[in-house]
Formats: C-alpha cells, structure tokens, sequence
C-alpha cells in the first residue's frame, strides 16, 4: 500500500511536471500545478484501493484538482488554466484508452467497446469534477454596467 | 497615447491569449478590462477561438470596431500568463499604456526556445506516466524515448504539416517501438510503455479550456475547445491502432 502511495504521488508530480514544461508554464506554476496533479492523482489512486469504485475515484480526484487548482491562481496572482491543465493530466486514463485501442486492434469489437466506454465514463467524470470545481470559482464581481450603444 | 495604438494594444493582448493556448472567455475578460483602465468608453470584446472582435467609443464619440482573425496557433502558457500580468499591472495604475504596448510587442514576437525543449520534456512526461501504469525502469526508459522520438518528427517532415501528421506518425511509433521492443527482448510491460509514451499527446489544454469556457457561459467556444480535444484523441487513436496494425504485419517476419 505504501509503495502504491509513493508511486502515485511521485509518477502524478513527474508526469504533470513534464507536461507543464511541454506547455511551456511558468515555473512557478509548473511546480505547484504538479504538486496539485499528485494530490489529485494520489486522492484518487488511495479511493479506489479503499473502496474500490472508480468513477467517484475519479470525480473526487478531479474535483480536488480543480479546486486547488483555482485556489492556486487566486494565491500566486496566475491565470488558472496552469494549474487546472498541469494537474487534471496524471488523472486523463491513458493506459484504458490505449488496451482499448489494442483491443480494437486485434479484433475484439466487443472487449474494445467496452474498455473505450468505461475510459470515456472516467473522461467525463473528469469533466464533471473540473467543471464543479472551476464552477465554485466562477462567482465574480459584476461588470460594470453598460451604457447603451449610440 | 492615441485611439489607433490603444486599439492595437487590445488586439495584441487578445491574440496572445488566444493564440498560445488561452481560453475565449479570458481574452474576452482581459481586453475589456484593459480598454476600462485605459478610460475608453463602452468596451466591448467577442472571441472564438479563430478570431476576435473589440469595439469601443472613441473620445470622438465614434465607434471603433477591430475584427482579428488568429491564424497560427501554438501553446505557451507563460505568454497567456505575462498578459494577465500586464492587465492587472495596467489597472493597479503601474504600468502606462506606452509600456504596455512596448512589453504586448515583445511578447508578441515568436519565441526561441531550446530545439530540444519539447523532446525532453515530452520524455519527462512519459517517465513519470510509465512509472504510473506500472512500469519500471526499462518501460520508463523505452516510454520517454518514444514520446522525445514522436517531437522530433515535425524535423524529419520536408514540408510544414502542423500538428496531425505528428499525431499520428507520433502515436504510431510510440505503440509499434515499445511492442517491437518486447517482442526482440522479452522485457517490458507493453501497455505502460505504450500509455506513458502517449500521454504527453493527450489534449489536455483543450479538454481544460473546453470545460472552462463552457463554465462561463461561452458554448461556442467550449465546443470548439472540445472538438479540437475530440480531434486530436482521435488522431492518437487511429495512430495507436496504425502501429498496432504495422506491428501485426511484421511481428510475424520477426
């Protein structure tokens, strides 16, 4: 279980760390938007060993990402799509879309179908949880009222 | 400073943010609040993620409308964040326009990264998901080989393809090498090899920008954000399978 955790939570910052360079983040950014990638990865890897659903692993993984995701910009004065995109990455099932893919591949329609169906059911649930997440975040002050166009 | 450089100002911060990767509602939101500290009346902004639309009421009383198509598209969140500094600098009062033009038109310039920066950390990226699915070292390292790999073949292409022929030819080889790989040494996971070297092509920043246009409100944009994210998981997919084809035909010769 421990050596799980570790794994989780060193491969989530790796992955997201690589991935915000690629977009070519700043630093700052990068280093606490993979921070955040591995809480949220880590959240989910330890909910599904504990109880052993995926899809609310998932949801609350990416919700928790989302969330210290934007907290995250408020805190360091940075746009919140650094932090959101590095840290939803380690959650994305790459390894489910790909035994689907493989599957297609050598002619298992139905096991192919069936592993891309549960791979997009998690996509959405990462959909779902961003979009909470971001959602609590959304409430502003209001603009300014506006004066009518001559 | 005069209606056409305040003009020029807005269209280039907007561009940035849209062009490197920003969301619509962003470039939205930052070239309004850039013309509010600029004093300028009536300020209006409509992006989609191909073009932008900036109005506002010149000291005239006239109405100035600037239409800007974005034709080129690359990622760099830094840029995206540098506007966003620049705007909130602009409206605390410590920044002129002057300069903000002057520092919009350094960012505007292309930028020079390291011709090695996206090969690496691509690798970076497939290291750290091998270890995810599984994987050790040797999967790690044949993952972070074929991701730095799939960056490289925008250099072997004679002609400028932009991103899809890297898609696929990338998601091809990054699934063919890893199985070749198994199938000569009998080492390594093949699913951890393949998954991590495809990661770095995920579309991460589209599936993000789709979610979070659509949270504000922008329909549009969001679902152009999300087929563009739809797009390029699709293209991973058919390259995956190419590779996974091309190694049926020759695993056989091996």
């Amino acid at each position: 279980m421990l050596t799980g955790l570790l794994r989780a939570m060193i491969s989530g910052f790796l992955g997201a760390a690589g991935f915000g360079a690629l977009l070519h983040a700043p630093r700052k950014g990068i280093l606490c938007g993979s921070a955040i990638g591995a809480l949220g990865y880590t959240a989910y890897w330890l909910i599904f060993q504990l109880t052993g659903s995926e899809l609310p692993a998932m949801f609350v993984g990416a919700l928790l990402a989302a969330v210290l995701g934007q907290l995250a910009a408020r805190k360091l004065h940075m746009i919140s799509t650094v932090f959101v995109t590095i840290a939803i990455l380690p959650l994305v099932p790459g390894i489910g879309l790909f035994r689907s893919m493989s599957a297609l591949g050598q002619g298992n329609m139905m096991q192919g179908a069936n592993l891309a169906a549960h791979a997009m059911s998690l996509i959405l649930m990462i959909v779902m949880g961003t979009g909470l997440g971001s959602a609590l975040f959304s409430i502003r002050r209001a603009p300014a009222a506006k004066e009518e166009t001559p | 400073m005069n209606t056409a450089g305040r003009m020029k100002a807005l269209t280039l911060a907007g561009r940035i943010i849209l062009e490197y990767g920003g969301e619509t509602y962003r470039a939205e939101d930052t070239v309004v609040r850039m013309a509010q500290s600029m004093g300028l009346a009536e300020p209006d902004a409509f992006g989609v993620p191909s073009g932008l639309f900036i109005s506002f009421t010149d000291d005239m009383g006239e109405r100035r409308t600037t239409v800007c198509r974005m034709r080129g598209r690359d990622t760099d969140l830094g840029r995206v964040d540098a506007v966003n500094q620049l705007s909130r600098r602009l409206s605390g009062g410590q920044l002129s326009e002057e300069e903000l033009l002057d520092e919009l038109n350094k960012l505007a310039v292309p930028g020079v990264f390291s011709r090695w920066h996206q090969p690496l950390t691509a690798a970076l990226t497939a290291f750290g998901f091998a270890l995810m699915f599984e994987g050790n070292l040797w999967e790690m390292l044949i993952s972070a080989l074929c991701a730095a790999l799939t960056q490289m073949i925008p250099w072997l292409l004679p002609v400028k393809t932009g991103n899809m022929a890297k898609l696929v030819l990338g998601s091809a080889l990054s699934s063919l090498l890893p199985m070749l790989f198994h199938q000569l040494t009998g080492l390594g996971l093949v699913d951890a090899m393949v998954a991590g070297a495809l990661m770095p092509l995920v579309p991460g920043l589209s599936m993000t920008n789709a979610v979070l246009d659509v949270v504000r409100g922008d329909m549009v944009s969001g679902t152009a954000h999300a087929a563009r994210a739809l797009l390029t998981a699709a293209l991973v997919a058919g390259g995956a399978l190419m590779g996974t084809e091309i190694f049926r035909w020759i695993g056989g010769l091996l």
